[in-house]
């Protein structure tokens, strides 16, 4: 048996016989390893609440207005608005190949609707099918979205938002239900499902209503489009194509294609990556924050391993006098250290899995705590506070063994 | 014994010097000191005369600050911190005034100790653990601990401690020291009984009693021997003779 192996040995035996009775040191290993685990779960919950926001914006869609112009071009003076028109999503469709779908989207603010004795004032868009899937409108079971059949034939149906429907309808059911539309009767194909959305546009899109454009237009009339929405191909960078669509743009409308007011962007897959950063930055700091929180459990163990190597001066000493190795002495004490630190993680662990599953169970109402997410534990959340802990074990336990290995054993043995 | 036998313990001209800030103090002065194999050795003197430092160096648990220390023919200046626990392992046994027996473990986990740093299974360690404990009469203690044991008692289990690993010598600082004259006597059959069993043992004592059992009698005085002999010095002989009669 080697000589730390003798020392574990001799520590495993004697394990909570006689010696001290480190409760203080286990809780303050506990709370460390508790605070170091929801800092991480909150900011993993953070993390995956705007994941899901983000993609409740679609999957990163660009969403474009038209601008005002700000240099004047080839004769013609600066100052002029630029429209979104069918001919301008015609002509990208077809001379941008990387776009992969591409819908324009007209807009009406504060729409009358009713339903029975009940009414509401909301924005009503004119959408494409293909809106489904750009900006992830995506229908509850028995429902559906506005389809090809609906647009060619401006069938007059609406899809509602899980707001808006909830004002029209409350909790009764609403699919096949008719819903006044300015005085228009509409029915009701579909309520869109419950989701986060980090961004908006005009609003929610939990709080609108969506109708076929060819149906909008034969309510509200034939106008330009509000804004564009586009996707690109798999593999495609949305960066890549913009100088692309604005020179089309320029080319269309007669305007500078270097002036950057003629033509809004707004790319949300940049917005991803700067959000991915952001998210990865406060994760980062959870997590220190929280291992700090543990090295100050770390040091309190450390600290009682030295009144403990104190205390058993006289034991080590005897333990030397009759043949301990040194490595027998120090596997002792960072032994002991590692069994704390076991201990207390595991109550730490268990604490923290038993808090974040409470907080998964309760429903929270509150706007500022869903924003928040929910505190998520996961593997490799469960692997990083191990691998902390055992670093913390190991230094912790490290100065005091080395102490004890170092003990002159006539001196020790001499120890009051 | 043979005078041509190698010395178990061979010094030549060992000293110890304590130093504090800049006060030297010797504790041991050029002390020359051959014990062979079979030999019971006391040590007396007063106290501060350098006997327990003498004790140590014997026991490579301190090392000279001059002069050369030889146990069973290995130079103990030039060993490592392992192979010098290896010899106190294998070679020494301590027995000591205050006892030193870990308190939370029983008899038998206290002579158990040697033999775990020996690397004995657990299984045979406890056999012969259990075997030490009767040979010093303890067999029926054996899960006790130490605070429930008497004096006497727990001089024992550290007696069958130094027993355990079958040392070459056993090294005792003051074993008596500590208990009343009757558990002392007790203590001294058993070193009697261990020396006639060909064991080699050095006694550290206050002790005339003991030290008269001892087959020879070094006397040391501020570091130095000044008595070497079969028999006690003549003046310690008279000091124990009038205590003797007044008892």
């Amino acid at each position: 048996m080697k000589p730390w192996m003798q020392g574990l040995s001799l520590m495993w035996h004697f394990l909570g016989r006689g010696r001290s009775r480190p409760a203080s040191i286990l809780l303050a290993v506990a709370w460390g390893t508790l605070s170091m685990m929801l800092l991480l779960g909150f900011g993993e919950g953070l993390k995956i609440r705007m994941m899901q926001g983000r993609a409740g914006l679609g999957e990163n869609p660009v969403i474009l207005w038209g601008g005002t112009t700000t240099r004047p071009w080839q004769g013609m003076k600066a100052g002029r608005s630029v429209p979104l028109t069918e001919d301008d999503v015609n002509a990208l469709r077809r001379e941008v190949p990387e776009i992969d779908d591409i819908a324009g989207e007209r807009v009406r603010w504060a729409v009358d609707m009713r339903s029975g004795t009940k009414s509401a004032s909301a924005r009503v868009t004119g959408v494409m099918p293909c809106f489904e899937r750009i900006r992830a409108h995506h229908p509850e079971r028995g429902g559906r979205f506005v389809n090809d059949v609906d647009q060619a034939t401006a069938r007059r149906v609406v899809f509602l938002g899980p707001n808006l429907k909830d004002r029209l309808f409350g909790s009764a059911q609403a699919i096949g239900q008719t819903v006044l539309l300015r005085g228009v009767p509409f029915t009701v194909v579909g309520i869109m499902i419950e989701k986060q959305q980090n961004g908006t546009y005009g609003g929610p899109d939990a709080d609108k209503a969506s109708i076929p454009l060819s149906a909008f237009e034969s309510i509200f009339g034939k106008t330009e489009y509000n804004n564009v929405v586009y996707t690109v191909q798999p593999g495609i960078r949305t960066k890549e194509i913009e100088p692309k669509v604005r020179e089309i743009f320029a080319r269309r409308h007669g305007f500078d294609p270097q002036d950057e007011a003629g033509l809004w962007f707004w790319d949300t897959a940049e917005n991803d990556v700067e959000t991915r950063k952001i998210m990865n930055g406060v994760e980062a700091f959870l997590g220190m924050v929280g291992a700090m929180t543990l090295l100050v459990a770390g040091v309190g163990l450390a600290n009682m391993l030295f009144v403990m190597v104190q205390r058993r001066t006289r034991e080590i000493g005897l333990q030397m006098a009759v043949g301990a190795h040194r490595a027998a002495v120090s596997a002792q004490v960072v032994g002991e250290s590692l069994i704390l630190a076991a201990i207390g993680g595991y109550l730490g662990i268990g604490l923290a899995w038993l808090i974040c599953e409470l907080i998964q169970r309760v429903p929270i109402k509150s706007e500022g705590l869903q924003f928040l997410g929910k505190p998520t534990l996961s593997i490799p959340l469960g692997i990083v506070t191990v691998v902390v802990l055992i670093g913390v074990a190991c230094l912790a336990g490290s100065l005091p063994a080395r102490r004890a290995a170092r003990l002159n054993p006539v001196e020790a043995l001499r120890h009051e | 014994m043979s005078s041509g036998e190698r010395p178990l313990i061979h010094m030549e001209a060992v000293t110890k010097v304590y130093q504090s800030g800049t006060i030297e103090f010797a504790a041991l002065r050029s002390v020359d000191l051959d014990i062979r194999p079979g030999e019971m050795v006391a040590v007396i003197g007063p106290s501060g005369s350098g006997k327990s430092t003498l004790m140590n160096m014997m026991g490579c648990l301190d090392t000279p600050t001059g002069g050369t220390y030889e146990f069973d023919g290995r130079d103990v200046a030039r060993l490592t911190p392992t192979e010098l626990a290896d010899l106190r392992n294998r070679s020494i046994g301590f027995v000591f005034q205050s006892f030193h027996l870990l308190p939370y473990a029983t008899a038998c986990e206290n002579v158990e100790m040697p033999l775990l740093f020996a690397g004995m299974p657990a299984r045979k360690r406890r056999e012969r653990a259990l075997e030490m404990l009767a040979r010093v009469g303890l067999a029926e203690r054996a899960g006790h601990l130490p605070t429930q044991l008497s004096g006497g008692e727990m001089q024992r289990v550290a007696v069958a401690r130094a027993l355990a690993n079958e040392p070459r010598v056993i090294l005792a600082d003051e074993p008596t020291g500590n208990l009343d004259s009757r558990t002392g006597l007790g203590i001294l059959d058993l070193f009697a009984e261990i020396w006639r069993g060909g064991g080699t043992i050095v006694l550290i004592t206050h002790d005339m009693r003991l030290a008269r059992t001892c087959t020879r009698k070094l006397k040391i005085e501020d570091g130095r021997i000044v008595h070497d002999g079969a028999s006690l010095p003549a003046g310690d002989e008279e000091i124990e003779s009038s205590i003797a009669a007044g008892r």
